[in-house]
């Protein structure tokens, strides 16, 4: 097994105009399918994340620190696989049943094993 | 009778510190750094500074584990793949590893957001230009973490 990082992305809150029932099936649907995943093996953790951060950026000297702009494409949360290779990853990716909920992108991302890192 | 009031003194002072460290811990929130770079900023470098790279990156992750801020680091392959989904249908792309990409990520325990941009601002790999850290809270959601 295969250690996989997706970053899961949206343009604002897919989810924001959803009336509260209709949030609160969204969250049940995907905490279904989070511990589906956890029960199987193939999620160590999954987290959602605030609407809100910064950024830390180092130019000419100096540390930057910018603003965060949530109203362009971020990421929202995260889960951290195991699968089998990349294939099997971008499978469990598209099991997600928060693509029945609007427009979302998830990158699929292999985690490297450096030494001395990790 | 001085003795036994040193001893009280100690056991106080011992059950004072730990209560503020248990307090502590009560109150570190969780955040996210994703650590981003324009292409592959490390394998850019020669073996030698990558080595360097490689043992100051270390020596950070491994202070942060002992002082209690490190839930979690890895770095990832600059390769991948984004899927996207428009009216029921899929469609995946390759991610374009020369664009700017998330090249590692932090799961930190801070104070904070103050403290959490204080502990990025410490990571060595700004020594070096074209780096970038977004920190992001950890959001507490029922039925999911």
């Amino acid at each position: 097994m295969k250690e996989f990082m997706l970053f899961i992305k949206s343009e604002g809150n897919p989810i924001a105009n959803f009336s509260p029932e209709q949030q609160q099936e969204h969250v049940q649907k995907v905490g279904g399918f989070i511990k589906k995943m956890m029960e199987s093996g193939h999620m160590k953790s999954a987290q959602p994340l605030e609407m809100e951060g910064s950024i830390v950026s180092f130019n000419n000297g100096k540390y930057i620190d910018g603003p965060f702009n949530e109203t362009k494409e971020i990421i929202s949360g995260y889960y951290h696989l195991m699968a089998k290779d990349l294939k099997e990853a971008i499978e469990i990716a598209k099991a997600d049943p928060r693509f029945e909920d609007g427009d979302w992108k998830i990158e699929v991302r292999p985690v490297m094993n450096v030494d001395g890192i990790n | 009778m001085k003795n036994l009031m040193l001893c009280t003194l100690g056991l106080l002072f011992t059950l004072n510190c730990l209560s503020q460290t248990n307090g502590e811990k009560n109150t570190q929130k969780e955040f996210m750094y994703f650590v981003y770079s324009d292409g592959n900023r490390v394998t850019d470098l020669s073996s030698k500074k990558q080595q360097l790279h490689i043992q100051k990156i270390g020596e950070y992750i491994q202070n942060l584990a002992k002082t209690g801020k490190l839930k979690d680091a890895q770095p990832l392959d600059m390769e991948g793949i984004l899927i996207r989904s428009k009216n029921g249908v899929f469609n995946e792309s390759t991610l374009n590893k020369n664009k700017v990409v998330i090249s590692g990520y932090y799961h930190i325990l801070a104070k904070d957001m103050k403290e959490a941009v204080a502990i990025a601002k410490a990571d060595p790999r700004f020594e070096e230009d074209g780096w970038e850290i977004m920190i992001r809270p950890i959001k507490k959601v029922k039925g999911i973490n």
